[in-house]
C-alpha cells in the first residue's frame, strides 16, 4: 500500500520574527561594602541603579552584598546559560556600559560565523545546476 | 537500376527518420470511481493531558449555565493581585511577554500553577484545557489557508508540529524563560528567600526526579503527576487562554501567532512517500491527466563512478518536476517525490482565515480516496 509516513518535528524559535522575547531574564550584581575595587559599583548601586533598572521592566535584578570579594555582574538568559563580568575598580559608567553588553547579549557562547548570512530557510535562489544550462551553451570537457 | 532504386528508397526512409519522444502506450483509462467509505475527521485532536474532571470535584452553581460560578471543591486560598505583583518574576514575566496591563498578574500565578495533591490555590487545569483548544482552533485554521492541498489527516501531523508539548515545552523553557521550582523549602529558607517567590515559578508533581547525580526516580503516576514537557506546555496553553480572558478573542490570536505560530517547521522535510511511483501514478489517475512517463534530460560520467543523471518526469508534454540523483533509479524516484511535494505543498497567494475580517472562501482538497 502507498502510503505516507511523517516525521514529527518540533517547531524552531525564531526570536523576533512575530515577536520579540528579551533572552536575559535576570541580572545579579554583586557587591562589597568596604572593599576599594568596590567603589564604583557602590557609586552605581547608590545613583544609578534605580533609574536603570526602571528602563528594562523585562529584567529581574538582584543585589546581593558578598563582603570580601571583587564586584561581579552576572547575566542569566532564557537558554538556562549565564554569562558573568568582574567588574573590579570599574566606575559607574564602564560597569553602565557591561550592563548593556549582558542585556544585549542572547547568552550563547560567541562564536565567530563562517557566513555572511545564518538562516534556518534554504535558499530561495536554489543551487546552481550545470545541466539545466542549455546544451549548447554547456561546457564541454 | 533496380540496386539504384533500393539505395535511394533507403535514403529517403533515413531522411524520414525522426526520434519520436517516448510517450506512455497506455491510454488513460475512463475514470470509474468506485465509491469510497467516507472517512470523518476531525479537525482539532489536540486537548492537554488530565482532562477529566468529576462533578464530585465541582461547586456546580443554582443556575448551571453560568458557567462563572462553577468552582473546584479543593480551591480555598487564593494569591491575591496585590500578592501577585510583589513577585519578581511574575512581574518581569509579565512584561517579556508584552501581555496588556488589562492581563493580572494573579493569572500568571495561576497558569503557572499546575494541579498537585493537596493544592488548595487555584491550579491551570481548566485554563489549561482552554487554551489548548484555542491554539488547535489557531494552528487548523491557519495550515488549512496556507496548505489548501495537503489531505485532510496531514494538517492534524503539520498542527501538533506546532502545539504538541514538547513544541510549547520549549516556547516555555527557552524562549520564555519559565523555570521551575526545584528547589526544596528548607533551601529555599537557607537561601534567606521570601515564601511568595514560589509562586512566580512552574509548580507540579514530577513523575521523574532527579534524587542525586546518577540516579533517576520513576514514581508511580498518579492523577496529578505530569511530565517536564506536559506541565510547561500546560503553562503556556493557561497563558494563552488568560490573553483570552482579559483581552478577547482577538488579542488572543494575534498572541498565539506571534509566539507560536511564527515559529519554524519545515513542512516538505516531513513527508516520508513510501513507493512515490505508485502515489503519483495514482494521482494522475484520479485527476484524469495523462499516465506518467518518464525521460532522462541530462547526464554526465556515466562510466565514472561519479555519474550524474538529470530525469524529468512528465504527464503528457507537461513536466511535473525533475530530479537528479547518481543513478537513473535514484533520479527517477527524486523526481517522483518532487512532484508529489509539488502537488501537495501548494500554497495559495494572499490566503485569508476563517477569523480574518476580509475572508473569502477558498478552495480546499478533501484528499484522495486511495490512502
Amino acid at each position: 500500500m502507498a502510503a505516507i509516513n511523517f516525521i514529527q518535528q518540533v517547531s524552531k524559535a525564531r526570536n523576533g520574527l512575530g515577536s520579540f522575547v528579551l533572552p536575559c531574564k535576570k541580572i545579579l550584581i554583586t557587591y562589597c561594602d568596604f572593599g576599594g575595587s568596590s567603589v564604583g559599583m557602590r557609586d552605581f548601586l547608590r545613583s544609578r541603579l534605580k533609574g536603570f533598572a526602571s528602563q528594562y521592566p523585562e529584567i529581574e535584578f538582584q543585589v546581593l552584598e558578598k563582603p570580601g570579594f571583587h564586584p561581579v555582574i552576572k547575566g542569566f538568559y532564557t537558554n538556562e546559560k549565564s554569562k558573568q563580568i568582574c567588574c573590579r575598580k570599574w566606575n559607574a559608567d564602564v560597569i553602565e556600559n557591561k550592563l548593556k553588553l549582558l542585556i544585549n547579549s542572547t547568552g550563547s557562547k560567541l562564536k565567530k560565523p563562517k557566513q555572511n548570512v545564518i538562516s534556518l530557510n534554504s535558499s530561495v535562489r536554489g543551487i546552481w545546476s550545470p545541466f539545466h544550462v542549455d546544451p549548447s551553451q554547456r561546457y564541454k570537457i | 537500376m533496380l540496386r539504384n532504386s533500393r539505395l535511394s528508397c533507403r535514403a529517403v526512409q533515413l531522411t524520414c527518420f525522426k526520434r519520436a519522444l517516448s510517450s506512455s502506450p497506455v491510454k488513460p483509462p475512463q475514470l470509474t470511481s468506485t465509491p469510497v467509505k467516507r472517512r470523518r475527521f476531525k479537525f482539532s485532536y489536540e486537548r492537554s493531558e488530565n482532562t477529566v474532571i468529576d462533578q464530585k470535584q465541582l461547586k456546580v452553581p443554582e443556575n448551571k449555565l453560568d458557567f462563572r460560578k462553577y468552582q473546584r471543591n479543593n480551591i480555598s486560598l487564593n494569591i491575591s493581585e496585590a500578592q501577585a505583583k510583589k513577585i519578581p518574576a511574575v512581574i518581569t514575566l509579565h512584561a517579556r511577554l508584552q501581555l496588556p496591563s488589562s492581563y493580572k498578574y494573579s493569572t500568571i500565578v495561576r497558569a503557572l500553577t499546575c494541579p498537585k495533591e493537596g493544592e488548595q490555590y487555584p491550579d491551570n487545569k481548566q485554563l489549561a484545557i482552554f487554551g489548548a483548544n484555542l491554539l488547535s482552533f489557531y494552528t487548523t485554521e491557519y495550515l488549512i489557508t496556507k496548505l489548501s492541498q495537503i489531505a485532510n489527516f496531514y494538517y492534524k501531523e503539520c498542527g501538533r508540529c506546532l502545539y504538541w508539548r514538547f513544541s510549547l515545552a520549549d516556547v516555555a523553557k527557552n524562549s520564555w524563560g519559565i523555570e521551575e521550582d526545584r528547589t526544596s523549602n528548607i533551601e529555599k529558607y537557607l537561601a534567606g528567600e521570601p515564601s511568595l517567590f514560589r509562586f512566580g515559578r512552574l509548580r507540579f508533581d514530577r513523575r521523574v526526579t532527579r534524587v542525586e547525580k546518577g540516579i533517576t526516580k520513576f514514581g508511580y503516576p498518579t492523577e496529578t503527576t505530569l511530565d517536564d514537557s506536559t506541565a510547561f506546555a500546560n503553562a503556556v496553553r493557561a497563558i494563552i487562554a488568560g490573553v483570552y480572558a482579559h483581552e478577547g478573542e482577538e488579542a488572543a490570536k494575534n498572541f498565539t501567532h506571534e509566539h507560536i505560530l511564527s515559529r519554524k517547521i519545515d513542512i516538505p522535510s516531513m513527508f516520508d512517500f513510501k513507493e512515490p511511483g505508485k502515489l503519483l501514478t495514482r494521482l494522475l489517475r484520479v485527476k484524469g491527466m495523462e499516465p506518467l512517463t518518464v525521460r532522462l534530460m541530462s547526464e554526465s560520467g556515466r562510466l565514472s563512478n561519479r555519474a550524474v543523471f538529470v530525469v524529468g518526469c512528465f504527464s503528457g508534454e507537461n513536466l511535473l518536476a525533475g530530479g537528479e540523483g547518481s543513478s537513473l533509479k535514484e533520479a527517477r524516484i527524486r523526481s517522483f517525490v518532487n512532484a508529489l511535494k509539488a502537488f501537495y505543498l501548494y500554497k495559495p497567494l494572499d490566503s485569508k482565515m476563517p477569523s480574518d475580517k476580509e475572508f473569502n472562501p477558498l478552495f480546499v482538497d478533501e484528499g484522495e480516496p486511495f490512502y
